[in-house]
């Protein structure tokens, strides 16, 4: 289409004379330079068929809704889902970054065979057929030799794919079903456990809270959903009718969390336990504790409250924690006399300081001011509603094999710790083939080498990532999965305000590369070894499963799926007069909405049920296992994990001869970027990923003036940061706002060598710290205590 | 309708951040970036400070240890009022729009960084490198926005291809641009909704209510370049 003058000039006025002219020019792909002289070639171009669907965000675990936008078939842009209730309509850049997964220059073509040595990334293509078959061929030789419980899954996948995954294991004979997820250990669950009795996730109503008292980077910028928290946020800020909230933040880094905090207390590192009991010291001191909680709803509480009254003056808390008398005071006062008041642990998982009794210490602190099951306190999330899948068939061999001691040693789940140390030699047997599913456990475990050479001594590696990431390198087959753009997933979270939802993910596009569903791989394969487990997956496709378990939240009627926010409201006053709100029709229909709207969720929450919430043997919040914990005689946990909680431990003479050869403490905090592991490496996430630093790309160490001056350290210095467990290159950041003594460092993926996006960090500062059991059995990352010297 | 009136009618497009909600998550930079077709940026251009973020998030670190004060401020093009940039302009090739957006014509930029230099916002920036994809990566494109030759000077045009879209479908539908239609990427993916958009000249906007609160301010105000980007500072 050409333009006279005239038209130009009407074009230039109507669409106000502008950066549109930019926009003129068209679309053109990098192969096609633009002309410089040609502005006004092409208007922008009508009739492309443009489709528009909405799905949830695999890119981390957050479960946020988004909408894809599709022009002649061609992923153009990922934004939010505006009706999905964790995100509303908001995207994180990971989210935002999407297309670039889809289409990312390192995805894997197909199916793979090592041809190299292992770790050496020299593979050759192979068929599914061949892939598969293989598999099989090894499962059933193992099975016919009675040795099927030496096959471990690690799985970082959630929901039905890992209930796939369970009943493969269960049918097939091995009872080793590992927790990949990357980054997690037992102690917030732990925590939790001990006192509530409960093994679900807490969530924290911060959106009705007026005052937080954060402990730990992680609850705005590293959240179960990063978004989410940062809605609920924003929302406790400034809703329109409810006062501000008052944010005190307590870390031994001013991070992003900590700059947007009305006040940021810089702590000694491993202290949070013992600042806890402190705040609790003064609640009670001054009688300012909820009586009707405690009384009613708690048991031990009067052993508790000698304790934290006889060793946890403030000027002993002080000394130990480096807070002013003051400031403990005012925080306490304040927190016990602001309604509703919420503590919070570091949400995120991941290996900070904070030791199994110290988040216990911390939780307490929201039973304590009666924050339990409260609105703007802690809350815990009912279940989305599943049918449950038809029991699992099983033959003799199979419950031989499944019936055999699990990693963990004690019957309970086993994570990558177990993994490794039974690899290292704990274990009765060798673990003969690994199946890593949704998962990156070299990543994931940390600890340099140690790691990769425990995993090594695995004679059998299957991966099932669509990318080349850590473990992929060394299997010795990749059947790679889709990304999260291109299958069907159904995605189980809740909203802060402890709601259950339901995102449903649904293939945007076709495959792009040879890639299979993860889950319809692991059901081929179990049809290739036969017998029991031939039939323990019958079913078609992944959908057909999907569907299977969300008949059940059919079936209830309970909750809507997904509608605008201003009838939240509503709906929320209809349920609780008794009134459902939700005419789902036939199944097919519910379904058809599920695909055109996002997903499902249950917009109430019953604070009644305390049979829900308090699982405990007593039925009451266990103030007894704190007192426990933290009572010298009893001395609970002589543990890695209690390693710098600053107590008096068994493990304190140790401590002393680690901090002389190692001088600074290691603060790692969680960055975004650590959750795209799912997404791929995205060169938009890596370029901005440390703004708040000005880094980008390379992994760095901040370190206070003081320390950089002491040893000879600039901006930009190269540096080799070495603890206990490994070693690695950074560059050095001089950052005031880091407690001196303190060496921190972003927790982000780590790179490999030949791909085109990744070239990245280098280096993960997750090899720094290993993942280690506790004589308890809870795992958690050591403690770590790392020296900084030029490169 | 003279002249006058039809001045008078037509918007003021201006932006409210407020910084109380915003948890400098960042989104705004990449919605920013894919929305409008930025190259992916390389370990190479990040090590020469030559990345391209019309949106950028920009770090201010004050004070000593412990009384430090870390201030995170999402940037974008000002649209200033009294813009420096395109007074240095050599070959007018970016110019302010009748509703107040500054405009940028790549077709007649010459690439002499005059403006890059004048806007004292940095909110400029240059074409260091042809612009490339990766591979397939090209393929995310999205069609309603160009890509830049190297050397050119680019920036944030308050996604003015969006505002066309709206105006068009606006007009086939035979009716007016209604508020809150044309919202720039950045805008729209606001996870903790701490920006808002729309017309300054429009007292019942929520901008325009916005931009005349206590807790309002301008990046460098005392500079006179009028920018149509208002702040809401945190606190009550």
């Amino acid at each position: 289409m050409t333009l006279n003058r005239r038209e130009f000039l009407q074009v230039m006025e109507s669409a106000a004379a502008t950066a549109a002219v930019g926009s003129l020019i068209g679309c053109r792909t990098p192969d096609q330079p633009v002309d410089p002289d040609a502005p006004l070639a092409s208007p922008p171009r009508s009739g492309l068929k443009e489709t528009w669907l909405v799905s949830t965000c695999g890119a981390c675990p957050g479960g946020c809704g988004v909408r894809a936008r599709i022009v002649e078939e061609r992923l153009v842009g990922i934004s939010g889902n505006p009706l999905h209730p964790i995100n509303r309509g908001g995207l994180c850049p990971l989210g935002l970054a999407a297309a670039h997964t889809l289409y990312h220059p390192d995805r894997l073509r197909g199916p793979m065979r090592r041809a190299g040595a292992a770790g050496s990334g020299d593979f050759k293509s192979t068929t599914w057929a061949d892939g598969i078959g293989d598999v099989s061929k090894r499962l059933r030789d193992l099975r016919d030799r009675g040795l099927s419980h030496t096959v471990a899954i690690v799985d970082g996948s959630r929901g039905l794919e890992s209930q796939l995954a369970a009943r493969f294991l269960e049918s097939y004979g091995s009872p080793h079903h590992v927790d990949g997820r990357a980054w997690t250990d037992d102690r917030a669950p732990e925590a939790v456990r001990a006192l509530q009795g409960i093994s679900g996730p807490v969530s924290y109503d911060l959106e009705n809270a007026r005052f937080i008292l954060a402990f730990g980077s992680g609850w705005l910028d590293g959240a179960a959903s990063p978004v989410g928290a940062g809605r609920g946020y924003a929302l406790a800020r400034r809703a329109r009718k409810s006062k501000r909230v008052h944010v005190v933040q307590i870390e031994p880094r001013l991070s992003v969390g900590a700059a947007h905090a009305d006040e940021w207390i810089p702590i000694e590192p491993g202290t949070e336990g013992v600042l806890a009991l402190g705040f609790m010291h003064l609640i009670l001191r001054e009688g300012l504790e909820n009586r009707d909680f405690v009384d009613r709803w708690g048991t031990g509480f009067d052993a508790l409250r000698g304790i934290v009254l006889r060793d946890y003056h403030p000027e002993a808390v002080a000394e130990r924690t480096g807070i002013e008398v003051a400031t403990l005071i005012r925080v306490a006062r304040r927190f016990a006399s602001t309604r509703p008041a919420v503590a919070i642990g570091d949400d995120r998982v991941g290996p900070g300081a904070q030791a199994v009794e110290a988040r216990m210490a911390i939780h307490a602190l929201n039973a304590v001011v009666g924050a339990i099951n409260a609105p703007g306190g802690t809350l815990t999330p009912p279940p989305v509603p599943f049918a449950p899948l038809p029991a699992t068939p099983a033959d003799e061999a199979g419950k031989r094999g499944a019936a055999m001691p699990s990693l963990a040693g004690n019957g309970g789940a086993s994570g990558l710790a177990d993994l490794q140390s039974w690899i290292e030699g704990r274990g009765q047997y060798p673990i003969n083939l690994l199946i890593v599913l949704g998962a990156d456990p070299l990543a994931a475990l940390g600890g340099g080498d140690k790691a990769k050479a425990a995993l090594g001594r695995i004679p059998f590696i299957v991966s099932l990532s669509p990318f080349l990431d850590e473990t992929a390198r060394r299997a010795d087959l990749v059947l790679p999965d889709h990304t999260w753009l291109e299958r069907w997933q159904d995605d189980a979270t809740y909203t802060s305000g402890g709601y259950p939802v339901l995102g449903l993910r649904r293939p945007l596009l076709p495959p792009k590369q040879d890639t299979r569903h993860a889950g319809e791989t692991l059901a081929e394969i179990a049809r290739g070894v036969g017998g029991a487990t031939g039939g323990a997956l019958p079913w078609k496709d992944f959908p057909e499963v999907m569907k299977l378990a969300i008949a059940g939240i059919h079936q209830t009627g309970r909750g809507a799926i997904f509608d605008v926010s201003e009838a939240e409201p509503w709906v929320e006053t209809m349920e609780q007069s008794g009134w459902r709100a939700s005419d789902f029709g036939s199944f097919d229909r519910f379904w058809s909405k599920l695909e055109e709207r996002g997903g499902w969720w249950d917009p109430s929450y019953d604070f009644g049920e305390r049979g829900r919430v308090l699982r405990t043997p007593s039925g009451k919040f266990e103030f007894q296992q704190l007192a426990n914990a933290y009572d010298p005689a009893t001395a609970a946990r002589p543990s890695v994990v209690r390693v710098g909680d600053g107590t008096p431990t068994a493990s304190a003479d140790p401590e002393k001869r680690l901090h002389q050869e190692y001088p600074f403490r290691l603060h790692l905090y969680p960055l975004l970027a650590a959750y795209g592991d799912h997404a791929g490496p995205l060169p938009f996430v890596q370029d901005i990923l440390g703004k708040e630093m000005e880094q980008s790309w390379r992994l760095w160490v901040e370190l206070s003036p003081t320390d950089a001056d002491a040893l000879g350290l600039t901006d930009g210095t190269g540096v080799i940061v070495q603890s206990p467990d490994g070693e690695v290159e950074a560059r050095v950041k001089v950052y005031p706002g880091i407690r001196p003594g303190v060496a921190a460092m972003p927790l982000g993926p780590g790179g490999a060598p030949g791909q085109i996006c990744r070239r990245a960090m280098g280096a993960s500062a997750g090899s720094l710290v290993a993942l280690r059991k506790d004589p308890t059995g809870v795992s958690g990352w050591g403690a770590g205590w790392v020296r900084v010297r030029k490169a | 309708m003279n002249e006058t009136e039809h001045a008078k009618a037509r918007p003021r497009w201006g932006m409210v951040i407020d910084l109380d909600r915003c948890d400098a998550c960042q989104g705004c930079t990449t919605a920013c970036q894919t929305e409008n077709n930025i190259p992916p940026p390389t370990p190479q251009s990040a090590a020469q400070d030559r990345s391209i973020r019309w949106m950028e998030l920009l770090p201010n670190v004050e004070g000593e240890y412990p009384r430090v004060k870390l201030r995170l401020i999402p940037r974008p093009c000002m649209h200033c009022d009294k813009p420096p940039c395109i007074k240095v302009c050599p070959v007018g090739a970016t110019a302010i729009g009748a509703e107040g957006i500054i405009a940028q014509v790549y077709a007649r930029c010459i690439g002499c960084r005059y403006c890059t230099t004048a806007c004292p916002y940095t909110a400029r920036y240059f074409n260091w490198y042809p612009p490339r994809w990766p591979e397939q990566l090209s393929q995310s494109l999205n069609p309603d926005v160009s890509v830049r030759p190297r050397g050119v000077v680019e920036k944030c045009s308050f996604c003015h291809h969006r505002l066309q879209k709206a105006r068009d479908k606006a007009a086939a539908e035979k009716r007016e641009l209604r508020p809150g239609e044309y919202l720039p990427a950045c805008v729209e993916a606001c996870p903790t909704k701490a920006m808002f958009f729309g017309d300054l000249d429009d007292p019942r906007s929520e901008v325009a209510q916005l931009a005349r609160s206590p807790r309002s301010f301008r990046l460098l105000e005392d500079l006179g370049t009028e920018p149509k980007v208002f702040y809401l500072r945190e606190g009550e």
